[in-house]
Parts: structure tokens; C-alpha cells; sequence
């Protein structure tokens, strides 16, 4: 069985933005599930944590949140990307894609011999 | 710009929190209904899923609290906590609060008292547009020149400077005199200014009302006869009349139109002088009559004029004093060679000394001075007393926090189990710090608006001290802003000083053994407060020792002897001269006054003078002595004072030799002189003085007066300064005499009279204003004020110190008492004397004593150097001042030590030992 991985600090807010992108408005348990499914249950995601970061991100204004009616039937609260939202998915998404790309070069340089 | 969005909106979250409570309760309650749904659906059992979303969650609290520190701002719901607990703590001790309260208060107030005064008097700038661009432009060096002033410019001189320079975007100068001001008939004799056009316009000062002068109301001589109220004289004497303007108010009986106020708040350039009227400097002849006829617009031979500029932007002061150079220089060399130069000067000069004088005139500087805080004789006065009274106040105040860290650290003693569980069931480290902290900025808080209440007190009781004469000298004692900011930064400096101590104490506490053992035992070793102990009896040593020093100081002032009969007198000053009385007319005016005062009843002899003496002023004139030959640099100036012949006998001044001035002198054609013993000795050694003549120099010849008399010396200038070389001259002989201040000799209360001498002045001329109407004894005690109020402000903080020393040491002694009560009981139980034990306790005392005191002796004898010049007689080991210390120190000893020596000789050894 795969190795599960915590969730680094930082990494979960861009999850949620991409989440809510992807799917829209959705509440907190719906995005730590789609979250873990998406890693392909490699993530050890305590659907606590979730709360104190989409708390963050509202005070931050890149999300809003109201309460609705779920499709089956129960009260929630949905939580929306804001227009600043999106832009701080691109922008977090570049930032991200080049440390990766960064820690990759890396990792292929330091396999070869010297 | 989002940090501080989040920052708000976190700080609004902790404000609602009952609100945001129920909103995550509800959400979280919402997750797990759709977690258990979605488990139930996949096959699980109610019982399982529930579990399995609880476990999933991460337990319900944890996110609760997770989610409650993201919501709102943690440190601020700990710091409620802390405060919270903080005031129970406070609230549950009464006594040890208001102690702690009251000894901060102590040094809280201390410090903000003077502070106020030390801001007002010597840290504010003019309250002007850009006041750092304001510069003093003064002479240094030989001015070859009638003057007054010491630094002062000839009018010539300040229009070249004006119009010459290339640094300063506007130049201005002014002269300051009292003038009398009537109208409607009331007269008033008020400070005012002669001042160039541009005065206002230079400053940057606008009309309240009409208009300020411009360039234009300087240009010709006499002929501008204007005044500009003050806005405060405007509102005080004329109820702030708006009709005033283009009305005639009377200056030196002389009228001149009020063309407007000046602006509200601009009081003038010199602290605690507040010029009530404005006039061109170009009426300068009308009004500076007084001083006698070189004061004008066209004499370069008299300088009399200060000198402010404004720097042009981007110009520094340094840079604009280099660039004047080249241009003082020309205007030297063009003066030197005006035929006026080589005129001016006492006609006995030789031509060596005339060639020497010019030499050291092409030799003069010129400094370009900040001026940002005006000019101010009472900062220089007071300068060097408020630095010393606000390092007193400091030390007080280091005291008082030492005081109060001793008191927190004995509690902390008290509530070590306390303080031990709660480290034992997870408070961190710096957690208990904060919250020790945060008790210890409340108590600041606490003895700061306390301090500050007894600063608003103390500062009227200080300026009430200050003599004013007849322009009180106007600071604010009402707190504003900066001493609010002062006040608060001084209590949380305190705070941090006597509260991290104990907090990081207690933070650092061995838990285990700390809740194991009883409290007050080892392991709350006093060895600190001890340590804290030593520190206070050193600070409050010092202040002792300061304030023995200035109490010896006014004692030793105060035994000097004026030279002059001081009891029995009433003197003050009356002004003839601002009303037009001159010469025939004055002498008229004068003679009536004195017969009048001498037909009051109890009322012995009435006498006047020109110099009021023991008051600061000073006339000076130059003497050469037939068959004296001075040294090169020899000082040839004596003291000078005119007076009629009663003066002698008014005053106690006994004659040496010769006689006194008779009636029948003033007809006699020539002059006769009345010199001091000083005066006599200097020039003619042991020969007899009398009939003696010598030649009295003003800037033309004068006559060569006979000595008739040598009469004993009298202080002059000030009490402190020794007596110079005295000349008298007869009043009754000159045929201007200005002499406006007279003094009354009377047998019985002086003090009673001062009424009826009032009345008389005015049954001679209803307008003749008069001027600091007073005892002689208080007039001579008022040249001690400054001592005075130093010697009585340090020997309070040295009371308040040696209190709160004697309280701490009492309070130290009494827990080590209580501490070692077994031993001691152990000890009485074996035998012991009582006087055994006393000394037990004693020997404590006596080295905490000791030790502070010894290592505060060279302190405070060295840093006495600074305060040299405060100091009148008083030498390094002055055998009076020890003596005082050695029994202050005794005495707070012994009465810290009184009560516990007495409890531990008292011990019941049985209950004592059984106690534990």
C-alpha cells in the first residue's frame, strides 16, 4: 500500500481554490472529499483542517460563503471563488508550477554522477 | 494592504464571538450529517458512521479551537484572559495594590512634573511655520560701540546684513523694552517690541485682525506711529474689541494708531516674556528716549538691535554662517575707516589702545545661532536645574520600580505552588511571563493616572514657587498630548523594569520540588530581593545626599550677609519717565513723591535709587583713577548706582570714612562721590580715599567727582556675587536723573504698609504706573527662589525615597523573620539571648544599609561635579551633609528593623517549632 502523505502548509489553500474552480460552490466536507479523491487517497487530509483554511482564505477574500440547501436535503454552508480567488489560483498556480519544476531539475541533476 | 483587511476582519471576528460560536457549531454539525449520510449510504451501520466522521474530523473540540484562533486575534482573547486575571490578582490584595499604586504614583508624578516643565522650558520649538529655519544672527567679539546687549547690531549694520546676503530668505530684527500703554485713562507698563517691517512676514505670523506691519512701516524715521496689538493684550485689555481698530492708544503718552492683532498663539521670541504691543522700529527715537539719544536708525556706534534671519530652503546653518563671512568682513573694513570709529571711545585712550581696539574690532565673528525655541533667559537660568531635577526624578522613579519588583517578587514568593501547578498542567514559559507582564503594565497604568494627577499638582505648587515679579512667567501645567505620551511610555518603562524580574522568575520555576515543598521555603532564597534591597538604599542614598547638598546650599546662601539692612524695608519701582517726566519735571515729580512717602505715618526715611540692588540689574561705567595705572587688560568698569542722600540711612549701610551726600552738595558746582570700601582699597590701597577725585567716563568726557565718602560693601547684582567696586553718585546733583525705584524705611511691619504706599504713589500722579511693590526681605529672598525650589523639590524626593526604602526594608525583614522562624526558635529553644537575636535581624539591616550606602557614596560625590554651579559653599565631605546621611540612614534602619527584631526576640520557640 501507498505511502500517505501529509498535507503541506500552504499547499491546501491552492487545493481548495482549484476545487471550487473545478466544481463550484461547494461545501467544506464535499471539498476535503473531492480533495482526497482527487490524490488518489494518497493524502492524510483531517476534514478538520479544512474549516480553519477556508476561514483564512474568506478573511483573505478570495472565497465567500453562504448557507443553501444541499441535494440532499440538508442545511450548508457553500463556499464560493471570488474574482480575486481566481487570480490568486493562476498566480499560485505559476508560482507552484515553477518550485516543482525548480525541485525537479534539481532531483535529475544531483541523480547524475559527477 | 490584504494583511491589514485580514487583520480587521479578525479583530471584528473577536468582538462577536457568541455569533461566530453558533455559526461553526452549525457548519461543523453540517459535515458530519453529510459525512454520516454519504457512510450510511456506502453500508455502514449509524453507530460506525458516525464514528468513522468523528475520527475523520479530527475531533470536534480541536477544530473548534483551530478554527476560534483563525477566527479571531489569539493574543488578544489571551491578553483579555490575562487582564482579567490580572485585575482579580490586583482586586483579591488590596494592600500590596495601593502600596505598589502609590510608590509608582510617587515616581510617576515626579517624573511627569517635571517633564512638563523641562519640555515648556527647554525642548519646545516656537510654534511658527518651519521654526528649525529661524537663526539668531550675533556679534562676537569688540563692538566699538555704545550697546546693550551683548551681542547686539548697530540698525546700519542689520540693513547691509539684510540686503547683502544670499542665504537667507528674509532677515529681521528687534529690541525688546517695557513701555507704558494708556488709554481712556489706564495706564498699563507692558513688554513690548520695537521691530523691523518685515518682523511678522520673517516669522510667518498673519493678522488676527487688520493688519501686520510690512517692509513698508520701517522706511522713514518717526514717521510711522503704529502699534500691533498681541492677540492676548487685545482680548484682555480691550475685551477683544473689533473697533480698536484705527483708534490712538497713548505709548510713552506718545500716540500711535493700532493697525491690527497679531494671530492667535505667537506670544513672541522669548519664553515667559509676552510682548503686548508691536511698534516700527523706526519710532525708536520717541520711545528709546530713556536710554539716551544713540539709538537710531543712522548711529553705526550703537548696537542695540538682535538679529533673526530665516534661512533660505536647502541653506544649513553652517553653510550660511561661511557664505557671511566674505560680507561681515567688508562692512568691518568699511566701518573701521568711517570717521565715526575713531571718534567713539573715552578720550583718554591713547593711540596704542585705540590702534589695539581696532585690531580686535577687524577680529569680530559673526555666528548664525539656531533659534528654532526663540531666545530665553529663563532657559538659560533654569537649564542646568531641570536637567538636574529630571536625573533626580529618574533615579526617583528607578527607585519606585525597584520598590514595587521587591514587592511583586515577595508575592511571587507566596503564589509559587500557584504559579508551579499551573506550569505542571501545561502553561508554557512565556505564557506566565505575559501575564506577569501584563499585571505589571496595569499596575503601571494604575500608578501612572495617579502620578499624573499628583504631576498637575506638584507643577502649580513649583510655579507658584517661581518668582514672576510683575510678568508671570506663563507655562501650562495642564497635561497635553506630549506629556500624556511621556507619562504613559515612563509607566511602561517601569513596568517592563520591575515586572520582567519576577515573571521570568516564576517562569523558570523547578515544578516538581516547587509544589512539593511548602511555600517560603529554600527555594524562594531571597538572595534577589536582597540584591533589589542593596539598589534601593543606593538610589535612595543618592538622593539624600542631593538633597542634603542643595538644602546646605540655600542654608549657606542664606547666611550671607547683603551688606544692607534688610528687615524694615519696603521697595518698589515707579516709571515717571514712560509719562513724559524728564529732567525739571522728573526732579519735581520725585520730590513730591518723597515727601508724601515720608509724611505717611510709621513711615522713617524714603530714599531712591537707579539700580534696584540684589535684583540683576547692573550699570556699569568706566573709572581711571589720577596716579593709578591700569594694566593692559585691566577691567576699569565699577558699579554704579545714583541715589539721594537718604539711602545710606535707609538701607544700614555704615560709613568708613569721609561723610555721606548733604542737601547743600547739590548747589556746590561740582560733583562729589560716595565709593566702596572695595573701590577705595583697590585704587588707593591704604591711603585715604576722601578727597580723592577720579574720572568718570561715559561716551564723551565727564566731570572728575570728588570722593567725599567710603561706605561699607553691598551685594549688587545678586546675593551670590560678590560685591564689586561701587560708586555712588548724588542724585540731587544731575539734572536728568532717572531714578525709578525707591525704598521705605519704616519701624513698624513692613508688610502693612505696602497699601498706604501704594495710595501715595498715586496721589502724586494717578498715571504713573507702578512696579514690584514688595518687602526688601522678600525681594532678597526672591534671588534665592531658584535654590529654594530645587533645595525643597530634592528634600521631598529624598523624603519620598527614604520612605520607600524603610517600607521595603521593613517588608523584607519581616518575611525573613517569618521565613526563619524556626531557626530562630531552634536558637531561643538552645538558648539564645535576645539580644542574641535582635542582632540576628540587625546584622542584616545594618549590611543592606551599608553596602547600598558605601557604593552610593562615590557616585554621588562624583557626579556632584556636574552640579557644580548649582552648589554655593558646599565641598566634597562636607561634615553636615554625612552627619545628615549617617542619621537619615540610622533612622530608616531602625525603623525598618524596629518591629521584626522585636517579633523574632519574642519568639515562642514551642509555637515556632510546632508550626511546621
Amino acid at each position: 500500500m501507498a505511502e500517505k502523505i501529509d498535507v503541506w502548509q500552504g499547499t491546501l489553500a491552492l487545493m481548495v481554490l482549484k476545487t471550487l474552480e473545478t466544481l463550484g460552490p461547494l461545501h467544506g466536507y464535499g471539498i476535503a472529499r473531492r480533495i482526497e479523491q482527487t490524490s488518489g487517497d494518497l493524502l492524510q487530509l483531517n476534514y478538520g483542517t479544512i474549516y480553519p483554511a477556508l476561514l483564512k482564505l474568506e478573511q483573505e477574500g478570495y472565497v465567500s460563503s453562504d448557507w443553501r440547501t444541499s441535494e440532499n436535503n440538508r442545511r450548508a454552508k457553500y463556499y464560493a471563488l471570488t474574482r480575486t480567488g481566481r487570480k490568486q489560483i493562476q498566480k499560485e498556480a505559476r508560482q507552484w508550477a515553477q518550485t516543482s519544476a525548480i525541485m525537479a531539475r534539481f532531483l535529475e541533476s544531483a541523480k547524475e554522477p559527477v | 494592504m490584504r494583511r491589514f483587511r485580514v487583520f480587521l476582519t479578525r479583530l471584528f471576528g473577536s468582538l462577536n464571538q457568541r455569533r461566530s460560536e453558533r455559526e461553526m457549531a452549525a457548519e461543523i454539525e453540517s459535515h458530519l450529517e453529510l459525512h454520516i449520510d454519504d457512510n450510511v449510504r456506502a453500508g455502514m451501520t449509524p453507530e460506525q458512521a458516525r464514528r468513522e466522521a468523528l475520527l475523520k474530523l479530527g475531533g470536534v473540540e480541536a477544530t473548534k479551537e483551530r478554527y476560534r484562533d483563525r477566527k479571531g486575534l489569539p493574543w488578544l482573547a489571551h491578553l483579555g484572559q490575562d487582564v482579567r486575571y490580572g485585575a482579580r490578582q490586583l482586586r483579591r490584595n488590596p494592600g500590596f495594590t495601593i502600596v505598589a499604586a502609590l510608590s509608582l504614583a510617587l515616581g510617576i508624578g515626579a517624573n511627569t512634573a517635571i517633564f512638563t516643565l523641562f519640555d515648556q522650558v527647554l525642548l519646545r520649538l516656537l510654534p511658527l511655520k518651519n521654526p528649525q529655519e529661524l537663526v539668531q544672527i550675533q556679534w562676537r567679539g569688540e563692538r566699538n560701540a555704545a550697546s546693550i546687549g551683548g551681542a547686539t547690531v548697530s540698525y546700519p549694520f542689520y540693513r547691509d546684513i539684510r540686503d547683502r546676503n544670499q542665504v537667507f530668505s528674509g532677515v529681521m530684527c528687534r529690541f525688546s523694552l517695557d513701555l507704558s500703554l494708556a488709554r481712556q485713562g489706564q495706564t498699563d507698563r507692558v513688554a513690548a517690541e520695537l521691530v523691523s517691517g518685515n518682523y511678522f512676514e520673517v516669522l510667518g505670523v498673519s493678522a488676527a485682525l487688520g493688519r501686520v506691519f510690512t517692509p513698508d512701516d520701517d522706511r522713514i524715521p518717526d514717521g510711522h506711529p503704529l502699534a500691533v496689538l498681541s492677540y492676548d493684550y487685545w482680548t484682555e485689555r480691550f475685551g477683544a474689541d473689533p473697533n480698536i481698530l484705527g483708534q490712538k492708544i497713548l505709548v510713552n503718552n506718545f500716540p500711535m494708531t493700532v493697525i491690527g492683532v497679531s494671530a492667535k498663539g505667537f506670544d513672541g521670541l522669548e519664553l515667559g516674556v509676552r510682548p503686548a504691543v508691536r511698534i516700527p522700529v523706526a519710532m525708536a527715537k520717541e520711545l528709546m528716549g530713556f536710554f539716551g539719544n544713540a539709538w537710531n536708525l543712522t548711529n553705526r556706534r550703537a548696537a542695540w538691535l538682535e538679529l533673526f534671519a530665516r534661512l533660505a530652503p536647502g541653506v544649513a546653518r553652517e553653510q550660511a554662517q561661511a557664505s557671511l563671512a566674505p560680507l561681515f568682513q567688508s562692512i568691518l573694513e568699511s566701518e573701521a575707516d568711517a570717521p565715526d570709529f575713531a571718534t567713539f571711545g573715552l578720550p583718554s585712550w591713547t593711540a596704542h589702545q585705540r590702534a589695539y581696539t581696532r585690531q580686535q574690532f577687524l577680529k569680530s565673528g559673526l555666528d548664525v545661532l539656531p533659534a528654532a525655541q526663540g531666545t530665553s533667559w529663563i532657559r538659560e537660568r533654569y537649564r542646568t536645574p531641570l536637567r538636574v531635577l529630571m536625573a533626580l526624578v529618574g533615579v526617583m522613579l528607578l527607585m519606585a520600580a525597584v520598590n514595587v519588583a521587591n514587592l511583586l517578587l515577595a508575592r511571587a514568593a507566596a503564589r509559587q505552588r500557584e504559579t508551579a501547578v499551573r506550569l505542571a498542567i501545561g502553561a508554557s514559559g512565556s505564557r506566565l511571563v505575559r501575564q506577569s507582564l501584563t499585571e505589571a503594565a496595569m499596575l503601571a497604568l494604575l500608578g501612572g493616572a495617579a502620578g499624573l494627577l499628583l504631576a498637575v499638582w506638584l507643577d502649580r505648587v513649583i510655579l507658584a514657587l517661581i518668582p514672576a515679579g510683575d510678568t508671570p512667567l506663563r507655562l501650562n501645567t495642564a497635561p497635553d498630548a506630549r506629556v500624556l505620551g511621556f507619562t504613559l511610555a515612563v509607566s511602561f518603562a517601569a513596568s517592563l523594569i520591575f515586572g520582567l524580574l519576577p515573571a521570568l522568575r516564576s517562569s523558570r520555576l523547578e515544578v516538581s520540588s516547587a509544589i512539593k515543598e511548602q511555600a517560603g521555603s529554600a527555594a524562594t532564597s531571597p538572595r534577589l530581593r536582597k540584591a533589589l534591597m542593596t539598589a534601593q538604599v543606593f538610589l535612595s542614598t543618592i538622593l539624600l545626599l542631593a538633597a542634603g547638598m542643595f538644602l546646605r546650599t540655600l542654608a549657606n546662601l542664606k547666611t550671607i550677609d547683603p551688606g544692607f539692612r534688610v528687615a524694615h524695608v519696603d521697595t518698589f519701582s515707579v516709571s515717571p519717565d514712560l509719562n513724559g517726566y524728564r529732567k525739571q519735571r522728573a526732579i519735581q515729580y520725585y520730590r513730591q513723591l518723597l515727601e508724601r512717602l515720608r509724611a505717611l505715618p510709621g513711615v522713617e526715611s524714603a530714599a531712591l535709587a537707579s539700580i534696584r540692588i540684589v535684583n540683576g540689574a547692573w550699570w556699569g561705567q568706566y573709572v581711571g583713577i589720577d596716579g593709578y595705572t591700569p594694566a593692559q587688560d585691566e577691567n576699569m568698569i565699577a558699579a554704579f548706582n545714583m541715589v539721594t542722600p537718604d539711602y545710606f540711612e535707609t538701607l544700614g549701610i555704615p560709613l568708613l570714612a569721609g561723610r555721606y551726600f548733604q542737601v547743600s552738595d547739590a548747589g556746590s558746582g561740582h560733583g562729589v562721590a560716595i565709593v566702596s570700601e572695595s573701590f577705595a582699597r583697590r585704587y588707593f590701597g591704604e591711603r585715604s580715599a576722601v578727597g580723592r577725585r577720579f574720572t568718570l567716563y561715559d561716551s564723551g568726557p565727564m566731570a572728575k567727582p570728588e570722593i567725599i565718602g567710603v561706605v561699607r560693601d553691598v551685594r549688587y547684582e545678586t546675593l551670590r556675587d560678590v560685591p564689586p567696586r561701587e560708586v555712588y553718585l548724588d542724585f540731587d546733583q544731575h539734572d536728568d536723573p532717572i531714578a525709578e525705584n525707591v525704598y521705605v524705611k519704616t519701624g513698624s511691619d513692613p508688610a502693612r504698609l505696602l497699601t498706604a504706599l501704594r495710595a501715595a504713589v498715586r496721589s502724586v500722579d494717578l498715571n504713573v504706573p507702578i512696579s514690584d511693590m514688595l518687602t526688601l526681605n522678600d525681594q532678597v529672598a526672591r534671588n534665592l527662589a531658584t535654590e529654594r525650589l530645587v533645595a525643597r523639590l530634592t528634600a521631598a524626593f529624598g523624603l519620598s525615597a527614604a520612605i520607600l526604602v524603610t517600607a521595603g526594608l521593613y517588608g523584607l525583614m519581616a518575611f525573613t523573620v517569618a521565613r526563619r522562624a524556626r531557626e530562630i526558635g531552634v536558637r531561643i529553644a538552645l538558648g539564645a539571648r535576645r539580644r542574641a537575636v535582635i542582632w540576628l535581624v540587625l546584622r542584616e539591616v545594618v549590611a543592606l544599609v551599608g553596602t547600598g550606602a558605601l557604593l552610593a557614596l562615590p557616585v554621588a560625590w562624583g557626579l556632584s561635579r556636574y552640579v557644580q554651579s548649582q552648589l554655593y559653599g558646599v565641598a566634597g565631605g562636607d561634615p553636615a551633609i554625612a552627619g545628615g546621611l549617617l542619621l537619615a540612614l540610622i533612622a530608616i534602619a531602625a525603623v525598618a528593623a524596629f518591629i521584626p527584631a522585636r517579633r523574632a526576640a519574642t519568639l515562642d520557640p514551642t509555637l515556632a517549632l510546632r508550626c511546621e
